[in-house]
C-alpha cells in the first residue's frame, strides 16, 4: 500500500489555517520574506489608466476635476489605451 | 521542427518531470547526495540534448533520464572512494530505481523540513523538486541571487547534518508541511506567469505543472483541506485568461486590451467550483481572498465595469492575513480604480517599506501610471526610467518601453501645442 494510499484511508487530517487568534491579533508579522505573486492589478492591468495626447489630457483633466470619480476617467481612457496597443502593433 | 524548438520542448519536459526524477534517485542515494544528485540529473540532461534530436525521444523518456542519471551518480560515487568497498547503491548492475508518482510528494515534503527557516523550504523546494534557478526564485522573493543561492547551500547543508532521511511527514507534521507546498505551488505558477529569464510572455509548462500537483492535492484525501482548494480555484482563475492574455506577436496584452471572450471557460466553471468547495471550513487563507479577487476581475464585463469597491475591501482584508509591500502596491491600484487616482498615490506614499519598493518595478509602474493619469506627465517619465533601470523581465520590459515611447508621444504633442501641461494634483 502506498504511503498516501495509507492516509487516505486512516482520514486523519486536520488542517489550522487560522487568520486570527482567540484575542482576535494579527498572527502574520510584517517584515518577513516577500513573496510576489500573480496579482491582476499591477500586472495585467497597468497601462489601464493612460493618456496619449495633449486634446485628451486636457478633456481628461477637465472631467477629472469635476468629477473625481475614476468611473467615467477609466471609460473614457480605456479606449485609448486600446488604440495605442493597435497602433503599436503596426 | 527547428532545433530552437526542440530544445523549448524538451526543456519544457525536463523541467515537467525534474521533481519525479530527482525523487527516485533521492529515495535510491538519500538527502546527503542531494549536491551530487542534481549534478547528475544535469547531466542527463545535457546528454539527452545531444542525443535526442537525432535518435528521437525515447518511448519512456523520464526512465531513460532516470537510468542516465543513476549511472552517472555510481560513476561519481566511484570517483569520491574508490577504495571504499561497493554497497548495494553502488553496484551498477542493480537497476535504476522505479519511478513512483508518491515520490513527488514525498520530495516536497521533505524539502519542507521545520529544522530550516521557513524561506529556505520554500527556496529549496523550488530548486528541488521544480529546478528553477536561484535567480528566478530570487525574482518570487523579490530579492536577490546571491541571497538565494546562500540560502539554497545552507538549506542542503543542514538537512545533510541533520541527516534527515526520505521518508513521510507524521499526519500530526502534515498540515504545517502542506501550507509550505502550497506557498510554492503558488510561486511556481506566478513564476510561470510572470516569467523572469524566458523572452516568452509565459511560461505555460510551469502553470501546468502548479495545477496539476494542486488538483493531485485536492484529490487526495489527506491534503484535500480548504486551502487547498483555494488554491486551487486561484490557480485556474488566473490560467483561465492565459488564452486572452498572449498577442499574436507574443507579446504581452494588458487587462483592458484582452477580449475576454477568448478566456477559457471550463477553467473559469473549475475555478468557481473549488471555490465554493474552499468555503466548506471554518478557516480563511490569504489563497481564500486572493481567489475572491480574481473572481470579481472574471465576473466584471470590462476592465473599468468590475466591482473595484469590493475588490478594495477584499484587498483590505489580505492585509491582516497576509501583509506585504506587493499587497499594498496592488491595493493602491484597487482603491485608485474605485476612489481615484489620487487616493492610490496616498496609499503608494504609505507603504513603510521605500527601500524595497523603490527597486520594486510594479511599484514603480504602478506610481507612473498614476501620475500619467493625473496629468503629471513629468514624474510618470521618471518613474517609468526607473522602472526601467530595474530588473524585470524581457516581456515585463517590453511592456514599460511601449508605455514609456507612449509618454515621449505625449510629451512632444504637449509641446507642440504649446500649452503648459495640466496638472491636476
Amino acid at each position: 500500500m502506498t504511503w498516501i494510499q495509507g492516509l487516505r484511508d486512516s482520514g486523519r487530517f486536520m488542517g489550522s489555517y487560522k487568520l486570527h487568534d482567540q484575542t482576535g491579533r494579527r498572527l502574520t508579522i510584517r517584515g518577513g520574506e516577500v513573496i510576489d505573486g500573480p496579482f491582476i492589478e499591477s500586472k495585467d492591468a497597468i497601462g489601464g489608466i493612460f493618456i496619449i495626447d495633449a486634446a485628451s489630457l486636457d478633456e481628461a483633466a477637465e472631467i477629472a476635476r469635476s468629477c473625481p470619480c475614476l468611473d467615467l476617467q477609466n471609460g473614457y481612457m480605456e479606449v485609448r489605451v486600446i488604440e495605442v496597443g493597435r497602433t503599436d502593433a503596426h | 521542427m527547428r532545433t530552437d524548438d526542440v530544445i523549448v520542448a524538451l526543456d519544457q519536459r525536463f523541467r515537467s518531470c525534474h521533481g519525479r526524477v530527482v525523487a527516485a534517485l533521492t529515495r535510491r542515494f538519500g538527502v546527503q547526495r542531494f549536491a551530487l544528485i542534481e549534478n547528475a540529473v544535469q547531466d542527463a540532461y545535457v546528454r539527452a540534448l545531444e542525443r535526442w534530436p537525432h535518435e528521437g525521444t525515447p518511448a519512456e523518456p523520464e526512465r531513460w533520464l532516470v537510468r542516465v542519471a543513476h549511472n552517472a551518480m555510481i560513476g561519481a560515487l566511484r570517483r569520491e572512494a574508490p577504495m571504499r568497498p561497493l554497497d548495494a547503491s553502488h553496484d551498477v548492475s542493480v537497476d535504476p530505481p522505479t519511478l513512483d508518482s508518491d515520490d513527488e510528494l514525498r520530495l516536497m515534503f521533505l524539502c519542507s523540513d521545520p529544522a530550516l527557516p521557513r524561506a529556505a523550504q520554500i527556496a529549496l523546494m523550488l530548486n528541488v523538486a521544480f529546478g528553477l534557478t536561484a535567480g528566478q526564485i530570487a525574482t518570487a522573493f523579490v530579492t536577490d541571487e546571491r541571497t538565494v543561492a546562500q540560502r539554497l547551500v545552507r538549506a542542503k547543508k543542514r538537512l545533510r547534518d541533520e541527516g534527515v532521511q526520505f521518508d513521510v511527514p507524521e499526519a500530526n507534521a502534515l498540515p504545517a508541511r502542506l501550507a509550505t507546498m502550497l506557498d510554492v505551488l503558488y510561486i511556481v505558477f506566478s513564476e510561470g506567469f510572470n516569467p523572469t529569464d524566458d523572452d516568452a510572455a509565459l511560461d505555460t509548462g510551469l502553470c501546468n505543472e502548479a495545477l496539476r500537483l494542486v488538483r493531485l492535492l485536492t484529490e487526495t484525501k489527506a491534503t484535500a483541506v480548504p486551502a487547498a482548494f483555494a488554491l486551487r480555484a486561484l490557480l485556474c482563475f488566473h490560467a483561465s485568461r492565459v488564452p486572452g492574455r498572449v498577442a499574436d506577436d507574443g507579446s504581452l496584452l494588458l487587462m483592458p486590451e484582452q477580449d475576454r471572450a477568448r478566456w477559457d471557460s471550463a477553467l473559469l466553471s473549475e475555478a468557481f467550483t473549488c471555490l465554493n468547495d474552499a468555503g466548506s471550513g471554518t478557516e480563511l487563507t490569504r489563497f481564500h481572498i486572493e481567489a475572491a479577487i480574481a473572481a470579481c476581475h472574471a465576473l466584471g464585463t470590462t476592465y473599468a465595469m468590475t466591482d473595484w469597491a469590493r475588490i478594495a475591501d477584499l484587498y483590505d482584508m489580505l492585509r491582516q492575513c497576509a501583509p506585504s509591500l506587493v499587497v499594498d502596491v496592488n491595493r493602491a491600484l484597487a482603491k485608485a480604480m474605485d476612489s481615484g487616482a489620487r487616493v492610490g498615490l496616498d496609499e503608494l506614499d504609505a507603504i513603510p517599506e521605500r527601500e524595497v519598493l523603490g527597486r520594486y518595478p510594479y511599484a514603480l509602474a504602478a506610481y507612473a501610471d498614476l501620475h500619467a493619469s493625473l496629468g503629471n506627465l513629468d514624474e510618470a517619465r521618471a518613474y517609468l526610467d526607473r522602472a526601467l533601470a530595474n530588473q524585470s523581465s524581457p516581456a515585463q520590459h517590453a511592456l514599460l518601453k511601449r508605455k514609456r515611447a507612449a509618454l515621449d508621444e505625449t510629451h512632444a504633442t504637449v509641446f507642440a501645442s504649446d500649452r503648459p501641461g495640466a496638472r491636476l494634483s
